[in-house]
């Protein structure tokens, strides 16, 4: 047996006080490291509850931004430019798809009668049989902006604007939906009026025939009384009897900037020397067929085959259908970042849905309760790629109001991008039902995470402000706009933060902390592998000078002395290890919270590498004890 | 007397010599009383950081609240009566309800249809962020001029903010005026005081309360309210004061115009609070483990330090000391290694936070007790010791 190994065995006591030390070290130490690793842990997790956005200002023109070689290429892409802070771009994709047996919102379903754009174009669309009773044609002069070859503002130059308005007895209401027998006043009358004319140029209806119309169905005008007693409908009908078809916005938002909301037919213009008109294109739905006889028999015959084989079935498409905003971050919509959203019941996505495009969604409060859905159900999504656009208000409450309305196109047959999935909704969210603005959306909008839809990025659109946050590392947002007014752009972006701020302090606190506790218990574990190793070659060094004074060589003292410390050292790191693994336990157990339980990994890690200390240590004083010189030795002794 | 005297002298100068003589072990039992003093120092000290940050984020985090219908459903165009608002801004304290002792930063916006001017609302609000459609971020601009300041919204002031281009009128001050007229013909002149432009809609925005006296309130219907809570000390007991009012929203209610919702977004704040807490508790279950593995410590250390001078001791015995003086001179020894030990990591636990709190001296001195506890026991252990058997191993 090794002599030194029966050293420790004779002096037991000594033996065993002295391995408890340095279990005691390795244990506090083991507290210590668990705890740093704890901390770090707890505080990436506290961050990764917030999100700092930066959502560019509706007042300026901020799209510039986003454009290299003449793409709109997201922050994170543009390779030349260095962004501080800057984690994501989150570039969401949209779709629309048929959600079968789920129907659409209507927002006069929900006592919101204020604009009827909220309803186009699912639920809006309708297809009516009417007699027309009175058309009237109208010339208004329009200023019309007029530019040089390099596009620059030259001037103005007076038009005019070609329209009719015409009226309609219902004959027959052959698609329209469901809730609006309900919740619409009864029509006898339908009103029209456009700036599209026929093919020839000319109104393309006359009074006394009998038409088809086709287009987007609207109630009748109404006005808000801000007065109403309790229980009754604020919103007053000005005539009940008359309701509206239309084909397009064009009159009203030529002057905004906006998308005209052309999602449901395709125009265009017609010039007759000032005069100017719109007439369909050879590739668009009809919004119009004159028809003799029965409806009816019209659908049967052959010039009847688009409306009964395209119309009608796409407007049944669209009663089902609902806008699908894909992500990978909810809390970076701005509504959802502020608040004004937020998951009523059930949760939002978890990182790993986000990665692996599970197939799992969100969906309003409202359309919860209009479908009977609840978390767990499941819904069946067919994509549609619609294109995106904004209305501007036509509010009657906020009568010449310039509030955009985002609307999405209706799903076609030529649109549906064959993707359709089982998707359970694992949340339901509260926010506005019908909203104004560029960021907002409305309350038959379904989340899922981006990757669940096959190549999603091809349904990215980042120049619209709804689909495009850019994510910021917490606390970054002062450096990121101190950047951005380097480049001439200061103020372009909005942050929100989800109040951080009011965290970060106590976030930096925590990261001091922990690193004090990793320096705590690291100064002890030194401090303790000091005394050990100092008390017990201290001991061993009487016998070891006694060996060579025998003739046993340097090399085999030296290696019987390592050994026997190893094997105590071993035995008091196994100890400590466990015995700091138990301690904490027993303290986390009384704290309550996962993120700082004890992760074994990391404590086996720290174990291993405080043995490999003292091992090392233990190596190099083996070495200076076993290679003292005897001759000295003695004469210091004899001294 | 003078002998005594002359003896307790030579046996410190003894004790003294022999902690010399010793220096090795001397020094290793007073770095072992330092660490632990600086190990305490430091651990209040952590703790006392994360308490104050901890009091920092309870005090600047805003817990937002949203005012829904009772399922949830909307928030906007809720048209809840402007009673609810007057609750949480404290101008209505009926039937014990003092709601503005929970909350603060009342937002909230009502709005009507104005005959005149003509197509035009007049937008009652209580701050620049009850209106998103003010925000930047809806591509609004605001300007006030100048001695103005958002402020003014809180009050009843007859003033307003009008869409740039608005038809004003000169009033006999010089200052600018619109006339707005109600549906109902209520007349309320209003002085401007700022401008809307970019996007946003034809609205003229007053104060909240403009041209209402301090006492009950003409009822609006109010479109969209929120707030924030007052104090999170006492988020319960908000929370409480705010659900005697309001519901807390789910599909399961029943809708009503009379039962309204909010939705107190605290998820995120509960959850880092009690992260940082248990975080907290972590450091105070530490500091009693420390302190129990000092005295150990201790009791280890300072007995097998002296446990080679038993030899000293016998002899010392032999010459006719008493024990209770030898343990005297040991422990003395002892008592002044870690009070030299608990000086240097008390300095040294000072300069890393340049501050000493008298928590951080009450634990130095609790782990300086047990360490101490542990070195007399040690001590009297070692000082015990039988001579006759020691002096029989010895031969």
């Amino acid at each position: 047996m090794n002599l030194f190994s029966k050293l420790s065995l004779r002096r037991a006591v000594f033996s065993a006080l002295l391995g408890l030390l340095l279990s005691a070290a390795v244990a506090v130490s083991s507290i210590g490291v668990a705890a740093w690793w704890g901390a770090n842990v707890q505080r990436e997790q506290v961050n990764a509850q917030y999100t700092t956005i930066a959502v560019p200002r509706g007042d300026v023109f901020w799209t510039g931004l986003l454009y290299e070689n003449n793409t709109p290429t997201p922050f994170s892409c543009q390779t030349e430019r260095d962004y501080p802070g800057l984690m994501a771009d989150d570039c969401r994709g949209f779709l629309a798809a048929h959600v079968e047996g789920c129907e659409t919102l209507s927002a006069y379903e929900l006592d919101n009668f204020g604009s009827p754009d909220f309803d186009a174009y699912g639920n809006s669309l309708a297809v009516v049989a009417v007699r027309c009773t009175s058309v009237a044609e109208y010339n208004d002069p329009i200023q019309q902006a007029v530019y040089d070859e390099n596009d620059e503002l030259i001037g103005t130059e007076e038009l005019i604007q070609r329209s009719y308005e015409a009226t309609f007895s219902i004959e027959d209401i052959i698609c329209r939906f469901s809730a609006y027998d309900t919740v619409l006043p009864e029509a006898n009358e339908i009103s029209f009026g456009s700036s599209v004319f026929s093919a020839e140029g000319e109104v393309p209806f006359e009074e006394g025939k009998t038409y088809l119309l086709f287009g987007n169905y609207e109630g009748p005008s109404v006005f808000y009384d801000d007065f109403a007693e309790e229980g009754v409908s604020p919103w007053e009908f000005r005539a009940p009897e008359i309701h509206r078809m239309t084909v397009s916005r064009i009159d009203s938002m030529t002057s905004s900037g906006f998308d005209t909301g052309n999602l449901l037919f395709s125009w265009e213009k017609i010039e007759d020397g000032k005069k100017i008109a719109y007439r369909l294109t050879e590739d668009s739905l009809p919004f119009y067929a004159e028809y003799s006889g029965s409806w009816q028999d019209f659908l049967q015959r052959d010039v009847g085959q688009v409306w009964r084989e395209r119309i009608l079935p796409m407007c049944q498409i669209n009663y089902e259908s609902a806008g699908v905003v894909l992500t990978d971050q909810m809390n970076s919509l701005l509504l959802f970042n502020t608040g004004e959203a937020a998951v009523l019941e059930g949760r939002s996505f978890d990182a790993g849905e986000y990665a692996e495009g599970t197939a799992v969604c969100l969906v309003s409060v409202a359309y919860a309760q209009k479908n009977a859905l609840s978390v767990g159900d499941t819904i069946h999504l067919d994509f549609y790629q619609t294109e995106l656009g904004y209305r501007e208000n036509g509010n009657y409450r906020n009568n010449g109001s310039a509030e955009p309305i985002l609307v999405h196109g209706p799903c076609r047959a030529e649109n549906r991008i064959g993707v359709q999935k089982d998707y359970t909704v694992v949340g339901i969210y509260t926010a506005p039902e019908f909203s104004y603005g560029l960021h907002r959306f409305q309350a038959d909008t379904i989340f899922v995470p981006k990757a669940s839809v096959p190549n999603a990025s091809a349904y990215e659109n980042i120049l619209h402000p709804l689909l495009y946050s850019v994510i910021l590392k917490n606390g970054t947002e002062a450096d990121f706009e101190a950047y951005m007014e380097s480049l001439g752009y200061g103020g372009v972006f909005s942050y929100f933060d989800q109040d951080y701020n009011a965290l970060a302090e106590t976030l930096t606190v925590i990261s001091a902390n922990a690193l004090r506790l990793l320096v705590i218990g690291s100064s002890i574990f030194l401090l303790a592998a000091a005394l050990f190793l100092f008390l017990n070659f201290r001991r061993a060094k009487p016998i070891a000078y006694g060996l060579r004074l025998l003739g046993i060589l340097r090399r085999k003292v030296q290696r019987e002395l390592f050994a026997a410390t190893a094997i105590l050292t071993l035995i008091a790191v196994a100890v400590g290890a466990a015995l700091g693994a138990a301690l904490y336990r027993v303290v986390t157990a009384r704290v309550l919270s996962e993120l700082i339980a004890l992760r074994p990994g990391a404590l086996l890690l720290c174990a291993a590498l405080q043995l490999l200390v003292l091992l090392f240590l233990a190596a190099v004083c083996a070495c200076r004890i076993s290679g003292g010189k005897l001759m000295q030795g003695r004469r210091k002794k004899s001294e | 007397m003078k002998a005594n005297t002359t003896s307790g002298k030579a046996l410190r100068q003894v004790a003294l010599r022999t902690l010399w003589r010793r220096k090795g072990a001397s020094i290793l039992l007073a770095a072992v009383a330092a660490l632990g003093v600086f190990a305490s120092v430091a651990l209040q000290n952590v703790i006392a950081r994360q308490e104050t940050g901890m009091r920092d984020m309870v005090r600047n985090t805003s817990i937002h609240c949203v005012v829904t219908d009772a399922q949830g459903r909307n928030s906007e165009d809720l048209r809840m009566y402007s009673a609810f608002v007057d609750m949480l801004t404290g101008r209505r304290h009926e039937r014990d309800c003092y709601l503005d002792e929970a909350v603060k930063n009342v937002r909230a916006k009502a709005t009507v249809q104005l005959e005149q001017p003509q197509g035009m609302t007049l937008r009652r609000i209580l701050s620049f962020d009850s209106d998103s459609t003010l925000s930047a971020t809806e591509g609004a601009n605001v300007r006030l001029f100048d001695g103005w300041t958002e402020d003014v919204f809180r009050t009843n002031a007859a003033v307003c903010m009008i869409p740039e281009g608005t038809e004003t009128q000169c009033g006999e001050d010089g200052q600018q005026y619109v006339t707005a007229i109600t549906q109902d013909g209520t007349s309320l002149q209003l002085q401007v005081i700022g401008t809307v432009s970019g996007r946003t809609d034809n609205a003229i925005r007053c104060p909240f309360y403009a041209q209402q006296d301090s006492g009950i309130t003409e009822l609006y219907s109010v479109e969209s309210c929120s707030f924030d809570i007052l104090d999170n000390e006492r988020l319960d007991a908000c929370k409480a004061a705010v659900y005697e009012v309001f519901v807390e929203p789910s599909l399961a209610n029943t809708a009503s115009s009379r039962t309204y919702g909010v939705l107190i977004q605290d998820k995120a704040y509960l959850s880092s609070l009690d992260e940082f807490r248990s975080s907290l508790s972590l450091l105070q279950l530490l500091l009693p483990i420390l302190t129990v593995l000092f005295g150990g410590i201790g009791f280890l250390a300072s007995y097998l330090t002296i446990r080679g001078r038993m030899r000293e001791f016998a002899v010392m015995r032999c010459l006719g000391m008493k024990r209770r003086k030898i343990f005297a001179q040991v422990f003395g020894g002892q008592v002044l290694l870690a009070f030299l030990g608990a000086a240097v990591g008390g300095f040294a636990g000072f300069l890393s936070e340049r501050a000493i709190s008298a928590a951080a001296i009450g634990k130095a001195g609790l782990i300086l007790a047990v360490f101490l506890a542990g070195a007399a026991l040690a001590s009297r252990n070692v000082t015990r010791v039988n001579v006759m058997k020691l002096m029989k191993v010895e031969e």
